[in-house]
């Protein structure tokens, strides 16, 4: 994330790897699974954020999920590559269950974050089109900036 | 018959990049945004944007894309969402939005690039 007064470093883990996820200094972030279940349990644990949350087909979500997120101060970071590495049915599934996220994370109070999860430097992009992927995904572009700027440095604060 | 300035949509105008390692055609860039937008907005939504590549220079790879106020963003996220030009990996980089083109030109892309259009212009 990039914040130089906020020396923080950044662990991502899959679903699959959890156990290794402890860790007091860094900000950690699970991969979510596909089943709602397993991601119920990756909320439970002290993680801060769950990446991607939502799959075309599976229903990996749901109200309950995200009130415990609300009482963990867990976020929901939604990445950009998801959606770059679909193609057709399989994207428009991804923007619909994306909204879905969004609607219901605005209803439950949970914070969202947007980023590009970029493995290369192909998949960098600038503030700007992620904004666009926040008002896509149905979010206001004040509220997508928000979720750029404010929500990453709350979270550097928590550690840092 | 005019067209009444009333009705005129406003249009943004879009400069952005292509990050390749390897070399397209104008052609085959123009291409790809064009089919890019039109998979992820559809007919309906790529008529309401009112998309159209205004310029694109092969040799700095930058250029000026046209949509309307309301469907800026769309587009924007539509142009993102490139993942590669005819099976090669690339990635648009949008530096900014203006209302003219000649704003856009003079405060996004290359200062190298607009020598150049000065020269072809001079000459």
């Amino acid at each position: 994330m990039g914040f130089s007064e906020f020396p923080v470093g950044i662990k991502v883990v899959e679903h699959t790897d959890i156990d290794k996820a402890y860790s007091k200094e860094d900000l950690v972030f699970v991969r979510a699974s596909n089943s709602l279940d397993k991601n119920k349990k990756i909320i439970r644990l002290p993680v801060d954020g769950i990446i991607d949350p939502f799959f075309p087909k599976a229903k990996s979500f749901d109200t309950g999920m995200l009130n415990i997120a609300r009482d963990n101060n867990i976020v929901i970071v939604i990445t950009l590559t998801k959606f770059l590495e679909a193609r057709g049915v399989g994207r428009a599934r991804l923007v619909v269950n994306g909204r879905r996220l969004v609607n219901l994370a605005n209803k439950s109070g949970v914070s969202v974050l947007l980023t590009t999860g970029a493995m290369n430097r192909f998949q960098l992009r600038v503030p700007l089109q992620l904004i666009s992927l926040g008002v896509i995904l149905g979010m206001t572009p004040n509220r997508a900036k928000w979720s750029l700027s404010k929500i990453p440095e709350s979270l550097a604060r928590r550690k840092g | 018959m005019g067209y009444p300035p009333v009705l005129r949509e406003r249009r943004r105008y879009i400069a952005f990049e292509v990050m390749a390692n390897s070399d397209f055609t104008e052609n085959q860039v123009i291409q790809a945004l064009k089919q890019s937008v039109l998979t992820f907005l559809g007919e309906l939504g790529y008529a309401d944007s009112d998309f159209d590549v205004v310029f694109y220079d092969h040799s700095s790879k930058q250029g000026i894309a046209r949509s309307t106020d309301k469907n800026e963003y769309n587009v924007i996220a539509a142009i993102s969402l490139i993942p590669s030009i005819l099976g090669k990996t690339v990635g648009v980089k949008v530096f900014g939005v203006s209302g003219t083109v000649n704003k856009a030109k003079s405060k996004f892309l290359n200062k190298n690039l607009l020598n150049r259009e000065k020269q072809i212009i001079e000459r």
